[in-house]
């Protein structure tokens, strides 16, 4: 969905009346807890621990919905995009910088770190390549496994 | 006084009990978390290039296929998923029905690798296994199959070299990129300035990619996982499971930047596979190029690749002999949980064996 289309505070709205009706939800199961209504003498068979879960399982299962609706709304996809966006620039300058000042005092820099590892790489290649002519040449193929087969 | 109420002391008594297992959870998961034993199936390496290794696993049984079977995992995360523990493993699977199985481990790319670009991963490193693949087992071709990620990438593979092939299986590979999905809408063009993101950053850090993945589904994977922990701490068959498998969910590795580049430029946001428009090296991908026997594994709860975005791929190929599953499980769930081992993996072994000799 392009962002160009995309009504913010209708999505806004949307998702504050689905928080809004999961939370009432969770609430629900929350005051059928008899102390809320009648104290601790009343309550017979008032379980705690069970009455919590019974919350947690409405908790649960309401705000997933609501998490995964708002990272999944492209509200939320355009936000943290610009963020990623703005954390690149950043990390962009502040490297730029370091290797300006490592440049600068003859130190050597990430950057010629990874030329001589990507070159030792390029190497290993065409040592694999070399390696894979001469066995060809000096052993008929194919060189069977010593597998057992049916 | 009497309380009438019968349940509320006791309840107050399981507050030492609950007190009791918090600490052990904490002490396993934060204090002392155990080593835990992946990827065990005996194996060798074969072959090493950069980073990169491929295994090859010893056989378990007589081999019912002369087809050797590769496995291209993603880029993303480690490949010990397939094989995590023993019971848990589609590599075991497989070489219980006599397959001879090898794997790619990509390794974890330096930033010396961000130049490595769709071309190199495929043309290159997936070429060049296969080329080993070949001559290790003595075939004149081989059975690829690729997950996530590596299933795509196994899709372009077979399209640019469908000589080299015998059989593609595909499990839970992105094809169509356009349909409703998270990952989609994340990565599609006016969210995410991938340009800028590799520039600045070299790779697509480890971190980045393990934040999206944990923010998908926020309460399920920061608050239940850990709940249904601690509530089965005591459970000793699921606390191995579980430990093994946040093992693998937080051994994350970073992804080349150049190959990330095109694949979120090329497929998220411009569908290039789909609408038969990406070149590789100069030379165009054309999934209709493929006609060896095609398998389609695809998860029908994925949520990080839609089943739509899957299901399209048999209607591009021009495979006669071609097939569709679409098994009730997960992304990952697909490849460890027991329902699959038992119900997907022996059907997918003995469709492979049909079709390999």
């Amino acid at each position: 969905m392009s962002s160009e289309s995309f009504d913010y505070s209708e999505q806004y709205k949307k998702l504050y009346e689905a928080w809004e009706k999961t939370m009432s939800e969770a609430m629900d199961v929350w005051k059928k807890n008899p102390l809320v209504k009648t104290g601790v003498e009343e309550a017979e068979d008032y379980d705690p621990m069970e009455q919590y879960k019974k919350f947690y399982d409405a908790w649960e299962k309401s705000s997933s919905e609501i998490l995964e609706k708002w990272v999944n709304s492209p509200l939320f996809a355009a936000n943290i995009g610009k963020a990623v966006e703005h954390s690149s620039g950043l990390k962009k300058h502040f490297d730029e910088a370091v290797e300006k000042v490592l440049k600068n005092m003859r130190f050597p820099t990430k950057t010629d770190i990874e030329r001589v590892l990507s070159s030792i790489n390029n190497l290993e290649e065409k040592i694999n390549d070399l390696t894979d002519k001469l066995d060809d040449v000096s052993t008929p193929p194919p060189a069977a496994s010593t597998r057992k087969k049916k | 006084m009497a309380t009438k109420s019968t349940k509320f002391i006791p309840a107050l008594d399981d507050v030492e009990k609950a007190r009791e297992k918090f600490l052990k959870a904490l002490d396993i998961t934060l204090l002392n978390p155990p080593d835990v034993e992946v990827g065990a199936s005996p194996h060798e390496v074969i072959f090493t290039e950069n980073k990169l290794r491929l295994l090859h696993y010893y056989p378990q049984t007589e081999e019912a296929c002369s087809t050797p079977l590769i496995l291209v995992f993603a880029l993303v995360n480690r490949p010990y998923i397939l094989d995590l523990m023993p019971g848990r493993s589609v590599v075991e699977v497989l070489l219980k029905k006599g397959i001879p199985v090898y794997l790619i481990d990509w390794g974890s790319p330096g930033d010396e690798d961000k130049n490595l670009d769709l071309n190199h991963y495929i043309n290159r490193y997936i070429h060049k296994v296969v080329q080993k693949v070949k001559k290790h087992s003595g075939s004149d071709k081989v059975n690829i199959l690729g997950y996530c990620m590596g299933g795509t990438m196994s899709a372009m593979y077979t399209a640019l070299h469908p000589e080299e092939v015998r059989n593609l299986i595909l499990m839970t590979a992105g094809i169509d990129f356009k349909v409703e999905g998270t990952l989609n809408l994340w990565g599609d063009k006016p969210n995410f300035n991938v340009d800028k993101f590799i520039d600045a950053y070299g790779n697509a850090p480890a971190d980045f990619l393990q934040s999206g993945f944990l923010i998908m589904k926020p309460i399920q994977n920061l608050v239940s996982k850990y709940v249904n922990f601690y509530e089965n701490v005591d459970n000793e068959a699921f606390l191995e499971s579980f430990l093994a498998m946040e093992k693998w969910l937080n051994d994350n590795i970073p992804v080349a930047g150049e190959v990330y580049r095109e694949f979120i430029k090329y497929l998220y946001q411009e569908n290039q596979l789909v609408e038969d428009k990406l070149k590789i090296n100069g030379k165009p991908v054309h999934l209709k190029d493929i006609k060896c026997p095609v398998l389609n594994l695809i998860a029908e709860n994925d949520h990080l690749v839609p089943p739509a975005s899957s299901i399209v791929f048999n209607d591009l190929v021009s495979s006669e002999d071609k097939k569709t599953i679409v098994f009730p499980a997960g992304h990952i769930g697909l490849s460890v949980s027991g329902k699959s081992l038992k119900g997907l993996w022996p059907e997918v072994s003995d469709w492979i064996i049909e079709r390999s000799n």
